[in-house]
């Protein structure tokens, strides 16, 4: 790859990690597996700027590698790296708003993985069902499946049972 | 919480303050070029040398990606009877959910066929297959697959408009725009949905009908090198397969007159293997879940003060969650795999016992049912349930 490829590879991760990072930290739940996350990814990006780097749309590439990664396709060589680089997950800083921002991080981890990435891809990404189906892999019928099943799980932490079926 | 909530909220929560960001680009760098001289090493290398380095890095359970490209004359199974040259004489009433029906036959290069989906839906079914390519991520095909009389027809037979119960609901009106050159012998249109995005429809056999659509098709004029492309994926789909899915666990003791009702796999139509499975009575046809796969890095079981309790089913270390309507139990490393269990208790929007459900013993109990049959897919079963009588 030329110096010129490794500077506009530079110059897009820059433009782009705090996206990447904040789409991270909602499929992983702490900072430190989003950080490897994102370092798995970035890392697979720069094997295929070649190629990334003439693609309509880069960003949507990239969010597949990381969702992909993330689901598992190299869990071997994901978990190997954040097993050698294992530390004490840190606390997020949730700001002002603690309470109700811990609520829905808590919400979140009861979403089984996949169903968490269909979340994201739906509510964060703003993605409409087929782009999310290209994106995870699977049948746009599977992602409304999903995303219905993912709702259900955060409602059965953030709504109390009674209030949810009794309207009270 | 509606949707509009959930996108406020994840929105916030991304929002919260992030630690520095531990991100080397410099490792990447390294790391990325190694890596690309690795694949231009193996590329160039010999096939052993290649197959032993990507079998290193396989997991205990196995499971590959989705399948290798099909061609027309690949990737056919016994079994599998393809539509070509003649339309079916009759489409199925129900489709068999470990059972596939129907598989791609073809694909463009670079494209890999994913896991299929079945959707039982009042009183029909359909299937949705999908394939991917990596090289877009618009590059993406979706072929749904209805049973006899899922559509309903209005407007001319020349140009007509369907009405479909494909997915849980309705589809909205699909409205042909134009003749597509017949598929199989059988009646084909170029057409629209009411988001207008494009598709393919053709009747596969009397009264059922194959919808083939893609994110890259944004009306119902696709470019020509996309209409020639999708019209070849079309004639080579394979109706009638009856490849069973091949699942890592059983589970025993279901109630009578529970049955499957949805099930998620990878793998191409040579080879299925199975990795959740939803089953259930008539009234709550989902409500018993369970997933198992290759442990997921980073992911842990939820543990919800009030309503969490850990547990050991067989040895093995588990978070047990229980509502008055739901439970769950989750492992996150059975010797490699993780495992969860979802199981509703109730009917729901009724809140009445679930017919069968006691004799389950919960969760817990589903969870001692449940028998592991190991990382070898030779070992896996194509009957994942057994019954009480």
């Amino acid at each position: 790859m030329s110096g010129g490829q490794d500077a506009e590879y530079v110059e897009y991760v820059e433009s782009r990690l705090h996206w990447l990072r904040r789409v991270a930290y909602l499929l992983c739940q702490d900072w430190h597996s989003a950080d490897e996350l994102v370092q798995v990814t970035v890392t697979r990006l720069f094997t295929h700027w070649p190629r990334a780097r003439r693609m309509d749309n880069v960003d949507g590439y990239v969010r597949t590698i990381l969702l992909r990664a993330f689901l598992g396709e190299r869990r071997s060589l994901w978990r190997k790296r954040v097993l050698l680089a294992a530390s004490p997950p840190e606390a997020a800083d949730p700001g002002p708003d603690r309470d109700a921002v811990l609520d829905v991080r808590q919400a979140l981890t009861t979403v089984p993985p996949r169903q968490r990435a269909t979340l994201v891809l739906r509510f964060y990404c703003d993605l409409d069902v087929e782009q999310a189906a290209a994106a995870l892999g699977c049948s746009p019928g599977t992602v409304k499946s999903q995303t219905a099943k993912g709702l259900a799980a955060m409602r059965r932490v953030l709504e109390p049972p009674a209030a949810a079926r009794k309207g009270c | 919480m509606d949707e509009t909530q959930v996108r406020t909220m994840l929105g916030e929560l991304a929002d919260t303050e992030a630690p520095a960001a531990r991100i080397d680009l410099g490792r990447a760098i390294s790391r990325g070029r190694r890596r690309r001289r690795w694949r231009r090493a193996a590329a160039g290398g010999s096939t052993l040398a290649v197959a032993a380095v990507a079998g290193a890095v396989v997991t205990l359970l196995a499971v590959p990606g989705p399948g290798p490209a099909v061609t027309p004359n690949g990737g056919a199974t016994s079994g599998a009877s393809s539509a070509h040259g003649t339309g079916l004489v009759a489409a199925p009433k129900r489709f068999d959910p470990l059972k596939p029906y129907a598989s791609f036959g073809w694909l463009p290069a670079g494209y890999t066929a994913g896991g299929i989906s079945l959707q039982p839906t009042a009183g029909t079914q359909s299937i949705q297959l999908n394939a991917g390519a990596a090289s877009s991520a618009n590059a993406a095909i979706f072929l749904t697959v209805t049973v006899a009389d899922a559509c309903t027809e209005s407007g001319p037979r020349s140009l007509p408009v369907l009405h479909c119960r494909y997915d849980g609901s309705s589809s909205g009106p699909i409205r042909a725009a134009s003749a597509a050159p017949p598929v199989n012998g059988r009646m084909a249109f170029w057409a629209q949905d009411q988001a207008k995005s494009g598709m393919l429809i053709w009747e596969y056999a009397p009264g059922a009908w194959s919808i083939l659509s893609s994110p890259s098709m944004r009306s119902a004029t696709p470019p020509a090198g996309l209409r020639t492309m999708l019209a070849r994926v079309a004639a080579n789909v394979r109706y009638g397969d009856r490849t069973p899915i091949r699942f890592p666990f059983s589970i025993t003791g279901i109630p009578a007159g529970w049955a499957v009702s949805n099930t998620e796999f990878t793998g191409s139509s040579g080879q299925l293997l199975g990795q959740s499975l939803s089953l259930g009575p008539t009234a709550d046809p989902g409500a018993l879940g369970i997933t198992v796969a290759p442990a997921t890095p980073g992911n842990s079981c939820a543990f919800i003060a009030g309503q969490s309790q850990h547990v050991t089913v067989d040895g093995v270390r588990a978070v047990l969650r229980t509502l008055s309507d739901y439970q769950s139990l989750c492992a996150t490393d059975v010797a490699g795999l993780q495992v969860s269990i979802t199981l509703d208790t109730t009917v729901p929007n009724r809140g009445s016992p679930l017919p069968g459900v006691s004799g389950l013993g919960g969760a817990l109990g589903v969870g001692r049912a449940l028998h592991l049959l190991g990382a070898d897919p030779a070992n896996w079963t194509a009957s994942p349930v057994k019954s009480l009588r």
